[in-house]
């Protein structure tokens, strides 16, 4: 009987406690007791949590950092590696076209070194007896010609670059059909010697090779006319050429192995 | 010992300087085999420095675009009055290397001038380019070429003197 009464109390209790939301004065002071205690928890925990995100996850951030790094560098480097590909990928296709064109058997070789000194140009390419390689074969890319093989071993070769103090080469202007000797003058550029001055040679015209001095097929690229000075008294006139291959920044060559093999078929 | 010290010293330069050395720092690098010449000039006897100078002039000779024989002419001639010279001038000295190197640049470039009068008639652009050149070479030979040579020369002593010891302990 007891318990059925309080039961009903504690209902009714409710229900008035439920419709008021009554705003007992005890509530108050507990608030005010725990609160205190609530806010120091809740900083401590705060700052465990702040401790844990910033400190030790900092950890795994570093790691992480580390990690992304090294992707970045490798990403990096791959990109390099890419671009360089596509740079070797055009100049190969560039040498391929140019190899198809002039039917010849070829033999592609890097350029390892250079010449010490200033005074004599002259590089080692990696090719020599052993791919075919002899003294005296031509050596081109697809720009144009580059000079001549005048040293071999079993896997390397010496080539005199066309530029180079005093290497002639037969040469002719591709729009008058000239024919002249193209020398080498040591500072990058070449002489057109014994070309008839007085005539209709202007800047700009295309210098090819003749295939007269017997080394170089005919129809290369070689350079282009930079200056024209008619001389006095003389009947030549005196003619600079900027050659087309860049030779600073000269890194894979062509060797003609027919050239030579074909001359001395015919003889 | 001191003979296997300096021709791996003169391979290494040799490569240095094909390789890529003047093309990176241009013409202003001077033939860096000219300290190590007057080092093995000055503290070998005749025939070893003969030894050393004769294969390196030939490797230089082999990888230079030149006539044949212009580095074993620039380097044996080159040899004598540096020998010479060692004779009567204190070689502790830094102004006297410095000297000797300025001599050697400028013979090299002498002896690769005149062989280029002798096979064209003329020396292109020598005001132009020839003489700021060497000017430019002679300048970093008198800076550079005593720290070559004392390099050279004290790592020759000391690997020589290591290699007595040695000998002296095995037969202790």
């Amino acid at each position: 009987m007891c318990i059925i009464l309080l039961i009903c109390v504690n209902i009714v209790f409710l229900a008035v406690a439920v419709r008021r939301h009554a705003n007992v004065g005890v509530q108050g002071y507990i608030i005010s007791l725990v609160g205190p205690l609530q806010n120091a928890g809740h900083g401590f925990v705060d700052g465990i949590n702040n401790i844990w995100r910033r400190y030790f996850s900092l950890v795994g951030t570093s790691y992480e950092n580390h990690e992304l790094k090294q992707q970045l560098s490798q990403a990096l480097y791959e990109n390099a590696r890419l671009k360089e590909s596509e740079l070797a990928y055009q100049r190969v296709s560039q040498f391929l076209a140019f190899k198809q064109d002039l039917e010849m058997h070829t033999v592609m070789a890097k350029v390892i070194s250079y010449a010490p000194n200033a005074w004599y140009d002259a590089f080692i390419i990696n090719c020599g007896t052993s791919d075919g390689v002899d003294v005296g074969m031509p050596v081109v890319n697809y720009q144009g010609v580059i000079g001549q093989i005048v040293a071999v071993s079993g896997n390397y070769a010496k080539v005199a670059p066309m530029v180079g103090h005093g290497n002639a080469i037969g040469a002719r202007i591709q729009s008058n059909r000239q024919s002249g000797i193209l020398i080498g003058s040591g500072e990058g550029v070449c002489r057109l010697e014994y070309i008839n001055s007085g005539g209709d040679v202007k800047e700009g015209d295309v210098v090819i090779t003749s295939g007269l001095d017997g080394v170089y097929p005919a129809g290369l690229k070689l350079g282009e006319v930079v200056s024209v000075t008619d001389r006095e008294g003389s009947v030549f006139a005196e003619m600079t050429v900027m050659p087309y291959v860049n030779f600073a920044v000269l890194q894979e060559v062509m060797v003609l192995i027919d050239q030579m093999q074909r001359d001395f078929e015919g003889l | 010992m001191q003979y296997i010290f300096f021709f791996v010293c003169a391979l290494v330069i040799a490569i240095l300087e094909s390789v890529g050395l003047t093309q990176f720092f241009g013409s202003i690098i001077y033939d860096l085999q000219i300290p190590l010449i007057i080092a093995v000039s000055v503290l070998g006897r005749v025939y070893f420095s003969l030894a050393v100078i004769v294969p390196v002039a030939i490797i230089m000779d082999t990888l230079s675009g030149g006539p044949f024989g212009i580095y074993l002419t620039t380097y044996v001639w080159l040899f004598f009055p540096i020998k010479v010279l060692s004779l009567l001038v204190s070689t502790r000295s830094w102004l006297a290397v410095a000297l000797f190197s300025v001599l050697g640049v400028l013979f090299e470039n002498f002896i690769f001038a005149f062989v280029q009068l002798l096979s064209s008639g003329n020396v292109p652009v020598f005001k132009t380019v020839i003489l700021p050149l060497v000017i430019r070479q002679c300048v970093m030979a008198f800076v550079t070429g005593p720290i070559i040579y004392f390099l050279l020369a004290r790592s020759s002593t000391w690997l020589t003197s290591l290699v007595a010891e040695e000998r002296k302990s095995n037969h202790a």
